[in-house]
């Protein structure tokens, strides 16, 4: 009936009308359509049961509900990385601080399999890093991310991203970045992959530098952001606190590159210069070499990151340990200065044949001689008029045997064999007092010259000057330990030293005064020095025969003296007695130094032939 | 019994369907505005596509709800084609333009884009309603109703199946399936071709590995976390965090990118969390009335191919609804559905509206012998479908002074016809 159709007409007019019909209308059975509805019901009651276990929390996987399972997924809590503290020379130059870099990571579910080896060496000719250690790391399933490479430099990371693959993740982290490379290494330490400072000041301070890191407790999204709608708990993170180093960059510098060329010159081992405010303690400059680049300290051997040589390496300190018999010998009045002794050029003692460098005699030499001629002779039967108890009291005084307190980690603390030891005697005081028989340490040295050259206070050295959390500072101050000498022994001791160092100065000078009697080693100012030859031990009780250690150690300038140094360059291959790489090294040193410190120089003190400033041409 | 009376339209079924869609625009909000601010930096970005889809889908609704049904059966052969041409249009044009999520359904042209497969759905209701319904006893023959049925069906699902569309397929074969059983088809056919299509099925599902990562992860969804575990993990998440009562609306924790799809094929889910197991009955009875209304409409209908007609679409609503929920509730292996009327999607939408209209329409025709409160009689003969369009644009017209003139001015134009 009601429609006019063309094709549909067959089935919608009235049978009737059209009479038998070839083809009879489907008729719809209700019982199929409640069988349909029936069907609908029945999975309908089935998701509606199901619904019910589900939302009443009766399923449990491993013995916990989906909801609690949820919460424990969504509700996390985040650190809040603290940053750690930027180190600074005294200047304010930085010399270690954190930067942001990308690390890139690989989320397995994510990669395409298929095309993950081809990915891999697209990879690996991008990172450097083996293209079957990346694939193995894209097929790693199990895990969620795995790390390809920590620290990409900007230019790569952003080729990276420019492959715009969705398994490719790429987050941020931090990187100890130490923008002057080797420059104070040594001081300044390493920290290794997991962040730990691991030598250095970044090894003492590691508490400090590392702040505290935060909480956040919050609800989060998949990326792990926190989500607004939730509340939030924030423990914030405390920053790490910024160190400023007492290394004045300039001395640093200047004994770095002197201690290199006369290292490299001679052919030696190694070396150590160190650089001390004699009233602070305060440590200026503080270099080793060989040194190593902190920023990647894992291509050194351990030795070389770990170990700070000017303060933890221990060594019989040799000639230059005659300033301290001299010294102990006048406070405790065990002689005077004009007390004479005699030097035949070796003695015996105990059965042992004790003598000088050369062998030779000096005759009747009094304290300043025994320092001038460096007389082991001389040296030994001071050390015996002191005797055994003031000797090893003044030693504790000056700090021997045990570590200064430095701030810096890795600091060794000597040996010092005393009467209340096994395996003491009497020969031992005698060669302590040419400084064989017992091991300090560079630093433990240069403190006990620094103290001479203040009066005698012994001061705690320290290498950080000011730690500041934000603009909260703390200002370190320098803290007498002991008064181990009277002022007026450290001056008689330093009169003796300035001769002493006259005594060397033709080793710098004959060149050009053209005679090798006593001159001003450094043109124009009086300087304290002493140096000192030391054996090396060879581990079975006697000594190594063909190499020594060379080193000075001294003041400059005598009189308020600024600079308290040390220098000890190991095992110089062209030069026995290690005292023609040494001097000059010290010389070259202190004469800058005194330039760099403005100290006018007095031309009194400039004999013909030489000139302020003048250094060894090496 | 051809004599049909005009009647009220199933305002139960309109009133299901309308508190569906408008909890779908709140949910689509709820679920999808993290998902938009950071796809594009617009929070109501999904939210505002899915209100232009459901004014688009009233007006649809509204307009198939006027337009006589019998009109769809002189244009089923057209609409199929057109249907054809989309999905081989899907096919052939640059992936660009139709591919996201791995499946090739998409025709987008700038921000305009639809989902051809969701309108084959409607369409091949239309069509098979037509085809069966002029079968006769023909159709308990292999050779003339199987055969061809299980080809035409064949075509539409090997082109939705060469997009990579699983989900539709199945949804597509069921529907047909359910039309085809109602049409009074033997009983032995259909159990040979579920036979057919069930091993058809299971080498669709082992010749792709991602298929048997699904069904293994349906097994044990915990122990595949990290692949394809992970959606449905996170579905049962949602479901049990809401418990009885739900976190209350806009506070579902999954959304958060946690619950892949939140806001499309998983938002059963996300209603189960805020709104709780009140909330997930509550939609599960929503499609139950829709099932009974709609078998109801088709019990009534006036003519084989309305019943067919209402049959499929009911079918279609209904258990593409449950076949969603039972993927959210992992109750079977993990397939890409939408929840009609709720999940966002506005091709799905709009279509599943317009196909809630032609069902109100065979409503409002109901076999003489069964209807009761019939007001006005449809009497020519000679009132052919335009007509009835044109009737209906008229009856647009003066609807424009007025809703209460709408019956006084419906009964004068059957007036006017009827002279």
């Amino acid at each position: 009936m009601a429609t006019r159709t063309t094709r549909g007409a067959v089935v919608t007019r009235a049978p009737a009308r059209r009479g038998a019909s070839a083809i009879r209308p489907v008729t719809i059975s209700r019982w199929r359509l409640n069988l349909l509805l029936l069907l609908a019901v029945v999975v309908v009651a089935r998701i509606a049961v199901h619904l019910g276990s589900i939302q009443t929390g009766q399923v449990r996987i491993g013995g916990r509900t989906l909801a609690e399972m949820a919460r424990a997924e969504v509700r996390q809590r985040l650190p809040i990385p603290a940053p750690r503290g930027v180190i600074r020379d005294s200047k304010g130059n930085v010399l270690a601080l954190d930067v942001d870099f990308q690390s890139l990571y690989v989320v397995p579910s994510r990669i395409d399999q298929k095309h993950a080896p081809r990915l891999a060496l697209t990879l690996s000719g991008l990172l450097g890093v083996p293209s079957p250690d990346i694939l193995a790391a894209m097929q790693n399933t199990s895990l969620y991310q795995v790390r390809i490479k920590r620290w990409l430099e900007p230019e790569i990371a952003e080729r990276v991203l420019a492959l715009d693959e969705p398994g490719l993740v790429l987050q941020y982290e931090p990187r100890r970045v130490y923008p002057q490379g080797a420059f104070a290494a040594h001081v300044i330490g390493a920290v290794n992959f997991e962040h730990t400072g691991i030598s250095g000041v970044e090894g003492y301070y590691d508490a400090l530098l590392r702040g505290s890191t935060g909480v956040i407790t919050a609800e989060v999204d998949s990326q792990r952001n926190p989500i607004w709608i939730a509340p939030q708990e924030v423990h914030p993170a405390i920053p790490g606190v910024d160190l400023q180093l007492t290394i004045d960059p300039t001395v640093q510098h200047i004994i770095e590159t002197e201690l290199k060329k006369a290292v490299d010159d001679h052919n030696a081992d190694g070396g150590v210069a160190i650089v001390m405010n004699p009233r602070t303690g305060a440590i200026l400059g503080m270099a080793s070499y060989p040194a190593f680049d902190p920023n990647r300290y894992f291509e050194y051997t351990p030795e070389t990151y770990n170990l700070n040589p000017a303060i933890g390496t221990q060594y019989e300190p040799g000639s230059t340990f005659k300033i301290f018999t001299v010294a102990a010998g006048l406070q405790t009045r065990a002689f005077t200065a004009d007390t004479v002794v005699h030097d035949p050029g070796s003695v015996y003692r105990y059965g042992w044949r004790l003598s000088n460098w050369n062998g030779a005699g000096n005759g009747p030499v009094n304290p300043e001689k025994v320092l001038y001629y460096s007389s082991n002779v001389g040296a030994l039967q001071l050390a015996e008029l002191i005797g055994a108890d003031r000797f090893y009291a003044m030693l504790a005084a000056f700090g021997f045997g045990r570590p200064t307190g430095i701030d810096m980690a890795g600091e060794a603390a000597g040996m010092v064999q005393t009467p209340a030891r096994p395996g003491w005697s009497p020969l031992v005081l005698d060669t302590n007092g040419y400084g064989q028989g017992i091991a300090v340490t560079p630093l433990q040295l240069v403190r006990m010259v620094a103290a001479i050259g203040n009066d005698g206070k012994l001061m705690r050295p320290y290498v950080v000057e000011r730690r500041c959390r934000g603009d909260d500072c703390v200002i370190t101050q320098p803290k007498q330990v002991g008064q181990p000498i009277e002022p007026g022994v450290a001056w008689t001791v330093r009169r003796m030293l300035v001769k002493s160092a006259n005594h060397y100065a033709p080793v710098v000078w004959a060149g050009m005064t053209g005679h090798y009697r006593d001159t001003w080693l450094v043109p124009g100012y009086e300087v304290c020095a002493k140096t000192g030859t030391s054996s090396i031990p060879d581990g079975r009780g006697g000594y190594v025969s063909d190499a020594t250690i060379g080193s000075v150690v001294g003041l400059a300038p005598a009189e308020n003296a600024r600079f308290a140094i040390l220098v000890k360059v190991d095992r110089p291959r062209d030069d026995y007695w290690a005292v023609r790489t040494a001097i000059p090294l010290f010389q070259s040193i202190a004469t800058q130094l005194m330039q760099y410190a403005r100290i006018a120089p007095d031309m009194g003190l400039v004999d013909p032939g030489q000139i302020v400033g003048g250094r060894l041409n090496r | 019994m051809t004599e049909t009376c005009q009647r009220k339209p199933d305002y139960i079924l309109l009133a299901t369907v309308v508190i569906l869609v408008l909890l779908g625009l709140v949910m689509v909000y709820s679920a999808s505005f993290m998902r938009a601010y950071a796809d594009t930096g617009n929070q109501l970005y999904y939210t505002l596509r899915q209100m232009n889809a459901a004014i688009v889908g009233t007006i649809a609704l509204l307009a198939a709800q006027r337009i006589d049904y019998r009109v769809w059966r002189r244009f089923s052969v057209h609409l199929m084609a057109g249907t054809l041409f989309l999905l081989l249009l899907t096919l052939m044009l640059p992936a660009s333009m139709t591919e996201a999520n791995g499946a090739r359904s998409w025709i987008r042209i700038g921000s305009f884009s639809m989902q051809p497969s969701e309108i084959a759905k409607l369409t091949l209701v239309i069509y098979f309603a037509d085809w069966l319904s002029r079968r006769g006893e023909k159709l308990t023959n292999v050779t003339y109703g199987l055969a061809p049925f299980a080809l035409m069906l064949g075509v539409v699902c090997g082109l939705i199946m060469l997009g990579r569309d699983l989900g539709t397929t199945i949804v597509l074969v069921i529907i047909a399936g359910m039309v085809y059983f109602a049409a009074g088809a033997n009983l032995l056919h259909i159990i040979g071709a579920a036979i057919v299509a069930g091993s058809a099925f299971w080498g669709l599902i082992n010749i792709a590995a991602y298929r048997q990562e699904r069904i293994a992860a349906w097994i044990d969804p915990f122990a595949h976390y990290q692949g394809a575990g992970y959606q449905p993990v996170h579905a049962l998440y949602a479901l049990g965090s809401g418990g009885l009562f739900g976190v209350g609306i806009g506070q579902a924790r999954q959304k958060f990118f946690w619950l892949p799809e939140a806001h499309t094929d998983a938002i059963f889910a996300i209603i189960g969390e805020e709104f709780g197991l009140i909330g997930t009955l509550f939609v599960v009875t929503c499609f139950l009335v829709i099932a009974y209304r709609g078998m109801r409409i088709a019990g009534r209908a006036p003519d084989p191919f309305a019943a067919l007609l209402a049959t499929g679409i009911t079918c279609w609503l209904v258990f593409q609804a449950l076949i969603n929920m039972a993927v959210i509730t992992t109750l079977i292996p993990f397939t890409g559905l939408t929840l009609p009327f709720i999940s966002y999607g506005g091709t799905s939408l709009a279509t599943c509206m317009a196909a809630t209209g032609i069902l109100l329409n065979i409503s409002r025709h109901t076999s003489a012998a069964s209807s009761h409160d019939y007001e006005t009689v449809i009497p020519s003969e000679r009132s052919g479908s335009f007509a009835r369009l044109a009737g209906w644009w008229r009856n647009r017209r003066s609807r424009l002074s007025g809703f209460g003139h709408r019956r006084s001015a419906q009964r004068a134009w059957s007036a006017i016809r009827r002279r």
